[in-house]
């Protein structure tokens, strides 16, 4: 399998290539590929847990929603993730725990705020030897 | 490459002509060179799949700044009939009201130069800025809504700026028939701490000195010289508007099924206008325009403010005032000829400006005899330019224009070309003082990031739908 996680190089915003065994793992990369753009910061701490459940009326919509609730909280608590502590999907209904920490600007570099999470060439899809997705931020 | 067919129609007027489900042909604003780059991504493709949304009127535009986007193309244009016609958030973007304030004073280029070492970091410190940076102004739900109905007078109303401020604002600063009652809790909660931040990217404050002036009759009427001080504020709707947009695509997907919409790409999703799902929108949108509107009063006071802090020139003040201000991610309820007659449509303008000729209604008194002013920044390096509408656009372009200059590199290769370079002290050669909140911001926003906006001013002035006032040079620079 290739990399787990590859970014695209879009002139005015960032995209993600992200491959996994499972839906769950493509789910779990493309979030940690997600908090890569944000910042380079390798010192996120899993000192604050979170959990919480999502709905969709797609696989590929569910992604997008995943991507969009983490964005949201760090925008709103500040909260970087750095850890995927469970993740299941059954029915386009996602329940996942996750971990991190709040963002100081002692510890943590900030590269890019992320406005949006968008459909544009949007792909999720279950190949010959595990699953892919291609997901593209609005910077 | 896009080997899509284009017709020459002018020097700077290019067709793509109606063909399978495009109800009306595209309108290209570009160069011969340009219309080589354009067509090296998806964006000509972006302006044949909005030519496919229903009520459409006239054309799918295009300014000469195009590059492809989330749906439209930035630089796209669109007008549709308020009944038969659609309301998209593609259209419009996810920063909401993203657009520019610009400010003159009445110092000039010898009265700052000297002490941009003070004036930036003054600058620097009242406005913030970056990723996560929240602002001093502390709301309750109740304020916010206020904010969200009264954008820049509500900022006046608290004692930003002045009553007179509002004038010079593009809708006076407040649209009608913002509606908070259909904005999300997550909207709320990314706006609320938001208020009265710059962002990060390619916002910015940038003081700049005029160096060339192309009309000087409408360079006086307007206030300007050659060496004059003026300020550009460039930011949006933040968090909030981001997230309303994020909201509405959400819906309006489920909406375009529900009315049977053919979307030839997600993010076109729409609804028509006059249904339930697209007045929610228009309403939630007219909210984020206010929001936008509040947040550049309030940066704007905190610029006077720090002018008033930094500059030691006990003789003068700075006494800045607004040329004006105005949106490049809106949609709006507008009154064009249409087949000679005049009718109201929901212009969509992506990237794109309002560039009303003389004799306009809507815009002040004081600009009537010359045309709406229309301020398209360049890159932190180089130039911008102050141009006024023109009534070519008014018939050509449902009074639009282009808005600034657009990449030319991604964020990694800028990143690439940056890495190891000085590039404050670079800036600092060419006479231009910059602060960041982050030095990857710095990095990504180098001047050869960008492409040269006088290419993108030239097309606009010489397809008469925009004509050049004045340009000016930065002397400083505060980014995110």
């Amino acid at each position: 399998m290739p990399n787990k996680i590859k970014f695209l190089d879009h002139t005015g915003d960032s995209g993600l290539q992200v491959w996994g065994n499972s839906l769950e793992e493509i789910f779990a990369n493309s979030a940690k590929g997600m908090f890569l753009i944000i910042t380079e910061s390798k010192n996120i701490k899993p000192e604050i847990d979170y959990s919480f459940t999502l709905q969709a009326d797609s696989h590929s919509e569910l992604l997008v929603y995943w991507l969009s609730h983490l964005n949201y909280i760090f925008s709103t608590e500040g909260m970087l993730i750095s850890r995927i502590n469970e993740i299941s999907i059954e029915n386009c209904k996602l329940e996942a725990s996750v971990s991190g920490d709040s963002f100081s600007a002692d510890k943590h570099e900030i590269l890019h705020e992320i406005k949006a999470v968008t459909y544009h060439q949007l792909i999720l899809e279950q190949q010959n030897n595990g699953w892919f997705a291609q997901v593209i931020f609005d910077l | 490459m896009s080997e899509i067919d284009v017709k020459r129609i002018t020097d700077f007027i290019w067709e793509i002509p109606k063909r399978g489900n495009m109800n009306v042909p595209g309108q290209i604003y570009a160069s011969d060179s340009m219309m080589h780059d354009i067509r090296q991504d998806q964006s000509l493709q972006q302006v044949i799949n909005v030519a496919q949304l229903p009520g459409i009127i006239k054309h799918s535009m295009a300014m000469p700044d195009i590059h492809w986007g989330y749906g439209f193309p930035i630089g796209g244009v669109a007008a549709f009939d308020l009944d038969d016609g659609v309301i998209s958030p593609g259209g419009v973007g996810y920063d909401i009201n993203c657009g520019v304030r610009m400010m003159k004073s009445n110092l000039s280029k010898q009265d700052v130069q000297k002490q941009m070492q003070n004036l930036i970091p003054a600058l620097f410190s009242r406005i913030p800025s970056g990723v996560g940076s929240k602002g001093p102004i502390r709301l309750n739900v109740n304020d916010e809504k206020q904010v969200l109905k009264k954008g820049a007078r509500w900022a006046v109303e608290q004692g930003y700026g002045s009553e007179e401020d509002l004038f010079y604002i593009e809708e006076n600063g407040e649209i009608a028939n913002a509606n908070p009652a259909n904005i999300s809790d997550q909207a709320f909660q990314r706006g609320r701490p938001q208020l009265g931040t710059l962002g990060s990217g390619n916002h910015f404050v940038e003081i700049d000195y005029i160096d060339e002036i192309y009309d000087t009759e409408a360079a006086k009427i307007a206030g300007l010289e050659k060496d004059q001080i003026v300020v550009v504020i460039h930011t949006g709707s933040r968090g909030f508007g981001y997230q309303v947009c994020d909201d509405y695509i959400r819906k309006m997907m489920k909406a375009s099924e529900k009315y049977g919409i053919h979307l030839p790409d997600r993010q076109l999703c729409c609804a028509p206008f006059n249904s339930p799902e697209g007045q929610e929108y228009y309403e939630a949108m007219n909210c984020a325009i206010n929001y936008a509107f509040a947040n550049r009063q309030i940066i704007s006071h905190w610029v006077t403010e720090a002018f008033k802090e930094a500059l030691k020139l006990p003789e003068k003040a700075a006494n800045l005032s607004i040329v004006y201000e105005l949106a490049h991610n809106i949609a709006k309820v507008e009154t064009h000829k249409v087949q000679g007659k005049p009718k109201k449509v929901v212009v969509h303008r992506k990237g794109a400006t309002r560039s009303f000729g003389p004799g306009s209604h809507d815009i002040p008194e004081k600009y009537k005899s010359i045309g709406q002013p229309v301020i398209i920044p360049g890159d932190m390096g180089r130039y911008s330019y102050l141009l006024t509408g023109n009534e070519k656009a008014m018939d050509e372009t449902f009074g639009s224009s282009c808005h600034g200059a657009g990449r030319k590199l991604s964020r990694k290769k800028a990143m690439k070309i940056a890495k190891g370079r000085a590039i404050y002290r670079e800036l600092e050669n060419q006479g231009i003082t910059a602060m960041a909140a982050s030095r990857a911001t710095m990095f990504e926003e180098i001047p050869e990031a960008y492409k040269d906006v006088s290419d993108v001013v030239s097309v606009v002035h010489q397809a008469n739908i925009a004509r050049k006032v004045a340009r000016f040079k930065p002397l400083g620079v505060i980014k995110g």
